[in-house]
């Protein structure tokens, strides 16, 4: 029983945590919440 | 702590030396427009640091990520200059090195590919050439690393001791220039820097040198003074504008330097790359070529290679991982309800999504390996044509081809475009674009109703979203404003073999944030939707078909009905999918409750038929940007119409053109 409130509450923090982030980053716009941001050739920071 | 500037033309090597100089990775392609922000490094003598700009042809800006070089020379101080020059190409390559050394900070140049120089048989006298321009010159082979350590040690030392290259060089443009030249210098402040280069581009045209000079010097006196010197200039034998005057001069420098410094050892012969250009950039064959190889790409991603791998995967998944975490799950006694979220939402929305990733990583390897091999040059050359009759040019393929992998990126390369119309055009197509999360969906549909033509059936896709985007293109031309006209400048670089370690990494780096997202926001949004199909009206752990999922689904089945594909299931579907494109297969998997593919397989050929299920990948490719495209849209366009327009003549196109296949198929007597 420990185990599953442990684990409900862990999977559900977690997966909360994701989609807020998400759509937090969806906010910013730019690359956040894109999938290539590590190796993106345009990066992130806008042009002045 | 010193700060090197690396700068030079396109596509010359000056990512792949910001590699080898520094100790971090960024990415290289074999294309120009790769650096489109300015990115910093540390040496690896931990001496300074290395900033890696774009690449340009001359320091007047002509688009947005070329003022980043302009930009930054004005606003910073750099310690010295790293100037990269293309050996075998060194006569164009110069003016933007005049350019430097009128700035006045310590130039180095690094010759690069001075290999390819010399089996062109261009014989460089190294001594002679660095002696005429008066600057050090390094020749490296940035791919390899030859000379880079000595390339380094010239750059720091230049930027600590070599005072004698610190004042601006002055190279003489005649009297009528040189007088203008003087006159503005006398107008600006004592304490400006560089100002006869300052005076120099500004007379060039350049905009960024502009504005700077407006917060110092009376606007309308400048543009007197513009207007005046290049009536004068005009006026000269030469008859020319100023900028084209400015430019002969340098030319003429340059001619003066190359002529005793390289000679050819060998007459000219046509090179492999040049007779390989002979073919796949011929009038009538590139097109062709380009779709053969796009046939190949899917025949490796789906037939040979990706599918086979796939499915190992997706039994071991759905086997032993399943299993497993079942038994382990039963052990320590878990409650029904942690059972269910983590086997039917987790195992099977994430697992669902991830047994693709081979797909896509082998899709990622062959987008890298048409980068890295100079394929993709030509490709924006032999699209141009047809991209020009529909008021785009060349350039805007490139974002649309980033835009395979994904769209978001893909947007943000549109920057590379100068004109806005041009750019505003290629920001709305790129969605068309079929990104690798959509790739996800093709691969579960086309293994289950298309079998023994899976290459041929997602190749088409991948066609139609290009040609909706060329007629789409050539439509919205009409409509938006059209008086400016358009440039297409895209270097040839030589073909070349990729290196093995350099693909991988950009297939890893590429293909890493498709494992990442499944990994986070699939995960949340797999446990988000599985809960909605959990829960209902009538409480919790209702049977699928009266739960929220289905409630939300009802809505709007009866308004795809007419595609085909009217179940609420697929209406779930696509709501959840705006998020991301990938989410369509964690919701089917969810909504299904298959606990392996071959069922969910099984379970969607009971609610699709091949052709519907052709109507429903056709809506998916086109119906609406995701969220992230969205956003990046609305960021990249600064207006919330053109957000909006962008949403709404997708969902129209996606309705109209789901609609005929559907009807037409089923009236050619297909079902």
């Amino acid at each position: 029983m420990i185990f599953s409130i442990i684990a409900g509450a862990g999977i559900f923090g977690y997966a909360g945590w994701t989609l807020t982030r998400y759509f937090k980053k969806t906010r910013q716009g730019k690359c956040a919440a894109c999938s290539l941001q590590a190796s993106c050739q345009t990066s992130c920071s806008q042009v002045k | 702590m010193l700060t090197v500037a690396l700068t030079g033309n396109p596509n010359t090597g000056k990512t792949s030396l910001f590699n080898m100089l520094t100790d971090s990775y960024e990415y290289v392609g074999n294309w120009a427009g790769v650096t489109i922000e300015k990115k910093v490094g540390t040496l690896k003598n931990k001496r300074g640091q290395l900033v890696d700009l774009p690449g340009i042809y001359s320091l007047s800006p002509l688009s947005r990520d070329e003022g980043v070089t302009t930009l930054y020379l004005l606003d910073e101080s750099p310690s010295s200059l790293l100037n990269v020059v293309d050996a075998s190409q060194l006569e164009r390559n110069l003016h933007l090195t005049i350019q430097l050394l009128e700035y006045g900070r310590p130039v180095v140049v690094a010759l690069n590919m001075i290999d390819v120089a010399e089996k062109r048989g261009l014989d460089i006298d190294v001594k002679k050439l660095s002696e005429q321009m008066g600057v050090p010159i390094m020749p490296v082979i940035a791919r390899s690393g030859f000379g880079c350590d000595t390339l380094m040690q010239a750059a720091v030392k230049s930027s600590i001791d070599d005072e004698s290259l610190v004042s601006p060089r002055h190279f003489d443009y005649g009297p009528v220039l040189e007088q203008a030249i003087s006159t503005l210098e006398a107008k600006l402040p004592v304490s400006m820097a560089s100002k006869r280069w300052l005076a120099l581009q500004l007379l060039e045209g350049n905009i960024p040198v502009l504005q700077k000079l407006r917060q110092h010097v009376d606007p309308v006196w400048l543009q007197a003074f513009y207007v005046e010197t290049e009536a004068l200039v005009q006026k000269l034998p030469e008859g020319k504008k100023l900028p084209d005057y400015i430019r002969d001069k340098r030319a003429g420098i340059i001619d003066r330097w190359l002529q005793s410094a390289v000679r050819e050892t060998k007459p000219l012969r046509t090179t492999l790359s040049e007779r390989i250009d002979a073919i796949v950039l011929n009038k009538y064959l590139g097109i062709p070529i380009f779709l053969a190889f796009m046939y190949f790409t899917f025949k490796l991603t789906f037939d040979w290679i990706g599918t086979p791998v796939s499915d190992r995967l997706d039994a071991l998944l759905n086997g032993v991982i399943r299993d497993g975490i079942a038994s382990f799950l039963n052990t320590v006694g878990a409650a029904s309800f942690l059972k269910a979220v983590i086997l039917d939402g987790i195992v099977a929305g994430v697992g669902g999504v991830l047994v693709f990733v081979p797909q896509i990583f082998m899709l990622f390897l062959i987008i890298s390996f048409i980068e890295d091999s100079g394929y993709m040059a030509r490709i924006a050359t032999v699209m141009d044509k047809l991209l020009e009759g529909v008021g785009l040019n060349g350039k805007a393929f490139i974002p649309m081809i980033i835009g395979f992998g994904c769209n978001v990126p893909g947007i943000m390369a549109a920057r590379t475009i100068e004109q806005p119309k041009e750019r505003l055009l290629t920001i709305l197509l790129t969605p068309l674009m079929s990104c690798s999360a959509r790739l996800s969906v093709y691969s579960l549909f086309v293994g289950t109703f298309f079998q023994s033509h899976q290459a041929l059936i997602v190749l088409s896709l991948y066609v139609l979203g290009v040609v909706v985007a060329l007629i789409l293109a050539k439509l919205f031309s009409y409509t938006l404003a059209k008086e400016e006209e358009s440039m297409f400048i895209v270097e040839m670089p030589p073909y070349r073999i990729p290196q093995w370690r350099t693909l991988s990494r950009s297939t890893w780096e590429k293909g890493k944030g498709f494992v990442r997202k499944a990994g986070t926001f699939i995960f949340g949004g797999s446990v988000v939707i599985w809960l909605m199909g959990y829960s209902g009206f009538h409480g919790w752990n209702v049977p699928m078909n009266e739960s929220f999922l289905q409630a939300i689904g009802s809505v709007l089945s009866p308004v795809m009905e007419p595609l085909g594909f009217g179940n609420w299931q697929a209406g779930a579907a696509l709501i959840t999918g705006f998020l991301a494109k990938e989410v369509v297969v964690s919701t089917m998997g969810i909504i299904y409750a298959a606990p392996t593919e071959a069922g969910l397989e099984g379970a969607i050929a009971h609610f699709f038929t091949p052709l519907q299920a052709y109507s429903f990948m056709v809506f998916i490719l086109l119906y609406v940007p995701c969220l992230a495209t969205v956003g990046v849209i609305r960021n990249e366009t600064k207006s919330a119409k053109w957000t909006w327009f962008s949403v709404g003549y997708a969902l129209v196109i996606a309705y109209v053109i789901s609609f005929i296949i559907y009807r037409g198929g089923l009236l050619l007597g297909f079902h």
